[in-house]
């Protein structure tokens, strides 16, 4: 009963981890452009990413390492830097990002700028994790994001032609607009194989102590928590799709834009409901990137570590994401627009995917950590995919920014 | 045969002063200004359609009571941002249909003018001067569409 429970309220917090606004707002994007046609980008995403996350809590629970820790122990220390740096610049332009959408949804609710949001966001996020012990923020905020599945409830009030969403599934070729369709494909790999996903889970299973008895739970909450994102996401763009490209609005460059896609079904409660899901999904996700970040600096230096320790007892880990929260709040604070800086961040995920994902082949192949649990046939030839997905986007991410980004 | 080629073109271009690679940068910055002043008004059009249909669903919701006043007035004053920013794209394109190009831009200001009525009519919380905005809107965006259609149709 006790591991049902577990199991239960890991795919809850897997949802909080999996909808942020870049999976939102690249869904809506693709959605009100292409309609259905890039469905098969989330649900590629969304198998690559079951598969990194069930290794990466795999890793964790028989290891008892995070995969930055088997990063640095494994490759050294300069080894570790490059993809440390990368991560660092990624997680720090989606954590603004984030920041952004909070802000946002601040002021759609209020009506004030959301420049004027960003630093009391920051510091808000901030006190959480300095007061807030790793379970009260993974599954508070994580439960508190379960309204965001008013997308899938809206999708499902729409009535789509169900053969057509599967249709969708299948990749196929863009009838217009080629350059910014597969920008709209790469930007949504992006949104779903974010390297802090699953270098923040292996860092949660360590945090919750997790050892071989959770392998069972590990492979549940991966598989069903992502699919459930994953699905969540589908709706923002089945929604998207069915309201924006319905009403002629085919290009989304403004986030004003975004609330319209609920309020023509639920009317007032629409424009709360989005409200609600942008403000806490981004929220959460805030906290989680903040996390990260302390936890790859402390984990790649070897400073004492844990969000449920206090602050005097790990100060450098603490100090991390101190400063992390503040600095990625200026950039909104001066008034960068968050759309777009998500659509690029989203993209520069995309690109820096070999650099965190070429590690777990070695890692998740190497006996003296894994022992007997070591990647099978089909993880491993997942990994080998994802790699080799992470080079081609690592190399056409750049000119179709260029060509068809926003 | 195509060695000889290459190495001709190779002599040509360093005869006249040009290293290869400077010329292919050349080459893709010229293919890319050949490709902007067409790309820009279709670009730019699709914007101010999409923008324009963005303050009728927004509208719609105002007068239904589905969404805030503040919400509605601040997506209208994007929407209007938006609209002379495409506005203005379009006239500096350099096109080779400058009558064509003025209707599309006439259109889009006409657009521009509507929005910024109902906006203001939105902060007022003024429903008849919304509803006049709602209509001049629809007209100002079936001229768009006509203007679209004749700088895109096929010229003799």
């Amino acid at each position: 009963m006790k591991k049902l429970l577990e199991i239960s309220l890991g795919v809850v917090t897997s949802v909080g981890g999996f909808l942020e606004v870049g999976s939102m707002a690249t869904a809506a994007q693709a959605g009100a452009a292409f309609s259905f046609q890039l469905i098969w980008a989330v649900v590629l995403g969304t198998i690559c990413i079951i598969f990194l996350v069930e290794m990466a809590g795999r890793f964790a629970a028989v290891s008892h390492h995070t995969i930055a820790d088997g990063i640095r122990e494994r490759f050294g220390f300069n080894a570790f830097l490059w993809p440390l740096l990368a991560t660092l610049l990624v997680n720090f332009l989606v954590m603004a990002a984030e920041i952004g959408g909070v802000a946002i949804a601040l002021e759609l609710a209020t009506g004030i700028g959301f420049q004027w949001w960003a630093l009391p966001v920051a510091f808000l996020a901030w006190l959480f994790l300095w007061k807030g012990t790793f379970g009260f923020i993974e599954k508070g905020v994580a439960v508190l994001g379960l309204v965001t599945l008013c997308f899938v409830v809206g999708a499902v009030m729409l009535k789509p032609d169900w053969g057509q969403v599967a249709a969708g599934a299948v990749p196929t070729l863009p009838e217009h607009d080629a350059a910014n369709y597969w920008f709209m494909a790469v930007s949504i790999l992006g949104a779903s194989i974010s390297p802090y996903l699953f270098m923040f889970y292996s860092s949660g299973a360590i945090e919750g102590q997790w050892d071989k008895s959770y392998l069972g739970a590990n492979r549940a909450i991966a598989g069903l928590g992502m699919c459930f994102g994953g699905t969540i996401a589908i709706g923002v763009l089945i929604v998207a799709a069915l309201v924006l490209a319905a009403h002629g609005i085919e290009q989304i460059d403004d986030y004003h834009q975004l609330p319209l896609m609920l309020i023509p079904i639920f009317g007032f409660w629409g424009f709360v409901l989005f409200v609600a899901s942008l403000g806490i999904a981004c929220f959460g996700a805030a906290l989680e990137i903040g996390l990260q970040q302390a936890y790859l600096v402390a984990q790649g230096f070897g400073w004492t570590w844990g969000e449920d320790l206090k602050p005097r007892d790990d100060p450098g880990f603490s100090t991390v994401y101190t400063i992390s929260l503040f600095l990625a709040a200026i950039p909104i604070a001066l008034g960068l627009d968050p759309l777009k800086l998500t659509i690029f961040s989203m993209a520069l995920t995309a690109a820096s995917l070999p650099l965190t994902v070429v590690p777990f082949l070695f890692l998740l192949n190497d006996e003296r950590y894994v022992g007997e649990h070591r990647n099978g046939l089909i993880a491993n030839a997942a990994v080998i995919f994802i790699i080799a997905l992470g080079f081609v986007l690592a190399v056409v991410t750049i000119p179709l920014q260029i060509f068809g980004g926003t | 045969m195509a060695a000889t080629l290459r190495a001709r073109i190779v002599n040509a271009v360093t005869a006249v002063g040009l290293r290869p690679d400077r010329l292919c940068l050349l080459l893709m910055i010229s293919v890319l200004t050949a490709c902007t002043s067409s790309d820009q008004v279709e670009q730019q059009s699709k914007i101010a359609a999409s923008a324009t249909q963005t303050a009728s669903l927004v509208l719609e919701a105002w007068v239904a009571g589905a969404a805030p006043s503040k919400y509605t007035s601040r997506t209208l004053q994007s929407v209007g941002k938006a609209l002379a920013d495409a506005g203005a794209q379009i006239q500096s394109a350099k096109s080779p249909e400058p009558s064509e190009q003025a209707g599309l831009t006439t259109a889009v200001g006409q657009l521009s003018a509507a929005v910024t009525r109902a906006a203001t009519a939105v902060q007022n919380g003024n429903r008849s001067d919304v509803e006049h905005a709602q209509q001049d809107l629809r007209a100002a965006a079936a001229d768009l569409s006509a203007s679209y259609a004749r700088y895109f149709a096929p010229k003799s």
